[in-house]
């Protein structure tokens, strides 16, 4: 029996979606990230999981309890740590995790559990006078009570400072070692990458991407943006129309070539010199996230905006994501 | 046990809370000057009853709007801020927490109301010479039932709507309705059905109307715990002799119905504890947070 199994989910609000056909399954003991740009629909999905909306159409279950009729069941077994909760500001830390070990009927100490997330030292002071990374470790810390078989949580480590991040990157890697199934979407790829044993990348509501983070790495990690400041800017076209450039536009002085292959990095930089131009800088980026989507996404056959024809009227050097993913409410 | 987790986690922050400290004070504060009133004034013989009756008025006014204060955001605002995704992420089911709420609001408003009535209580009996405790503890009861009907109300309220700006346009708009303007538009009932207004005899189904807000119902039971005929209602229709009469006499001498009786109006309250909140949280049941 797997640990989560997303099946077919669909929600709608209105007349528009958030999530479309979403189908995937976490096997126990996995660490699994859910990974998308903002408006892409884990929020909603997470939110599907936990009872807190209704699917339109689709189920998801949890350790084999369904998510929307036996909501009180599923968070039974979950520690949950979700996006857009606040928590109680006239209430102190210590009577937080209290609170969350009286409904979990757990016995933890809440000392023991507040020290685990950094937070020993705020134990008496009320949750008002918070800060979002102090905020984001109790909730952290809450969901941990109790010792639940499975973990959700939704984008971690937003608010959180590096020592933070460090910590709840050992939090998972100390569940993951006792079996625990952990669930968590992330924006962030360097997150999900040190962390992850598969990733879910989705889309405007869709699973682009079901892979290891080592397949993903294989599949896109050749993917880089060449960035070279020129004077004068060479001529487009026959760079355009080189074996492995994905698309060329210009940013200011410099001309940014988004590449699918290491040969096409060298052969577009050699295009640049051919050029008579006076090469002044060359930067080399690996992929980041919206190129991995792209990638994934033109893998996946979707055709429209995203893959538009003329990438040279976009802004240099944003994936197509940076401006249709923005705006979207999860 | 999740509704008892519920409540325990509410009550502990309404006492953190500023503003049921201050409803408190107000309350005991108008509750002790109206208790105050008859002797302050020097009635001539002003009874100790009289003197706490006179609390009616700030009751009736002021307990409703202090329930309304404390319950209307009780869910809703939970909702608004992501509290209740917190919440909700422990094993506590939408039940629990509409039920918590109301324990935990009514508690509030009960606690509020018998401080401000034990506070009256001891001033009465030190300017009046002893308060007949009997009657006095039945008129508190009443008011905490008046109390505990409009927190019903307001949690009601407060569960089924998605904004806080609804939960408040339907608590006030409730007050208005249910403590400003009830005798109004009970007697324009009256006028649209006989062509006259209510006068010194009224038909049984005027004064069943009368009493099915809250505080119709409370201003029987305040009568039947003071054995007196004076009640404060705020735009009263029927001359206040009228209303006074004992029932058989506003009835023209017909057999008073059992739904006229004190059972009933408690009841009535009873219904509003409870009725609202069934609705407010059918509607809660199934909806996206």
């Amino acid at each position: 029996m797997s640990a989560i199994t997303i099946d077919s989910l669909r929600k709608e609000y209105g007349d528009t979606f958030a999530v479309d056909g979403l189908s995937l399954s976490v096997a126990p003991g996995e660490v699994f990230g859910f990974l998308g740009p903002n408006g892409a629909g884990k929020s909603t999905t997470i939110d599907a999981l936990l009872g807190y909306v209704r699917p339109t159409a689709g189920t998801i279950t949890v350790l084999g309890r369904d998510a929307a009729t036996e909501s009180r069941a599923v968070r039974e077994a979950v520690g949950v740590l979700p996006d857009g909760y606040a928590l109680y500001d006239r209430l102190t830390a210590r009577e937080h995790v209290a609170m969350a070990a009286s409904f979990r009927g757990g016995d933890d100490d809440p000392e023991a559990v507040l020290s685990r997330v950094g937070l020993a030292d705020a134990a008496d002071r009320r949750a008002g006078g918070f800060s979002k990374g102090m905020a984001q470790r109790l909730a952290l810390g809450m969901a941990l009570v109790g010792d639940p078989d499975v973990l959700v949580f939704d984008e971690p480590s937003s608010g959180l400072d590096p020592t933070g991040i460090a910590a709840l990157r050992r939090i998972v890697a100390a569940e993951a070692d006792r079996g625990t199934t952990v669930f968590f979407s992330s924006h962030d790829l360097a997150q999900v990458e040190a962390t992850c044993d598969r990733v879910a990348i989705v889309d405007d509501g869709r699973l682009v991407a079901l892979d290891t983070v080592a397949g993903l790495r294989e599949r896109y990690g050749a993917l880089a943006t060449l960035s070279v400041a020129a004077d004068p800017l060479p001529d487009l076209a026959p760079l355009r129309a080189l074996e492995g450039v994905a698309s060329v536009a210009v940013d200011g002085d410099r001309v940014v070539c988004r590449c699918t292959s290491a040969d096409a990095k060298v052969r577009a930089l050699r295009a640049v010199f051919d050029g008579d131009c006076r090469v002044r800088d060359v930067d080399v980026e690996p992929a980041s996230l919206e190129d991995l989507f792209a990638a994934s996404v033109g893998e996946s056959g979707r055709t429209d905006e995203a893959d538009d024809p003329a990438p040279a009227a976009a802004p240099a050097g944003a994936g197509p994501y940076a401006t249709t993913a923005t705006g979207e409410g999860e | 046990m999740s509704v008892r987790g519920v409540a325990r986690v509410d009550l502990r922050t309404a006492v953190r809370s500023r503003m049921v400290w201050w409803l408190t004070g107000v309350l005991t504060v108008l509750s002790v000057l109206g208790t105050s009133l008859v002797a302050l004034l020097g009635v001539e013989g002003a009874t100790a009853v009289d003197a706490v009756g006179t609390l009616s008025l700030p009751a009736v006014l002021l307990v409703p709007l202090a329930s309304i204060v404390v319950g209307y955001v009780a869910v809703v605002g939970e909702r608004r801020s992501g509290s209740l995704k917190l919440l909700l992420g422990f094993p506590v089911s939408r039940a629990a927490v509409v039920a918590g709420k109301l324990a935990a609001r009514t508690a509030t408003v009960a606690l509020a109301v018998l401080v401000a009535f034990a506070a009256s209580g001891v001033v009465a009996g030190l300017l009046y010479g002893g308060v007949p405790a009997g009657r006095y503890a039945a008129f508190a009861l009443a008011t905490v039932g008046l109390g505990v009907a409009f927190a019903g109300l307001a949690v009601g309220v407060s569960a089924g709507v998605a904004t806080r700006g609804r939960a408040l346009a339907f608590a006030v708009g409730s007050y208005l309705l249910l403590v400003l303007f009830w005798q109004p538009v009970v007697a324009g009932v009256h006028y649209a059905a006989t062509g006259t207004l209510p006068g010194a005899v009224v038909p049984a189904w005027y004064l069943l109307l009368e009493r099915l807000s809250p505080v119709g119902a409370y201003q029987t039971l305040m009568r039947a715990a003071l054995d007196t005929g004076a009640t404060a209602s705020v735009f009263a229709v029927r001359p206040p002799a009228a209303s006074a009469a004992p029932l058989s006499t506003q009835l023209g001498g017909d057999p008073v119905p059992w739904y006229l009786s004190d059972a009933a109006a408690a009841l009535v309250l009873c219904a509003w504890a409870a009725l609202p909140v069934v609705v407010g949280y059918l509607r809660f049941r199934g909806r996206d947070l």
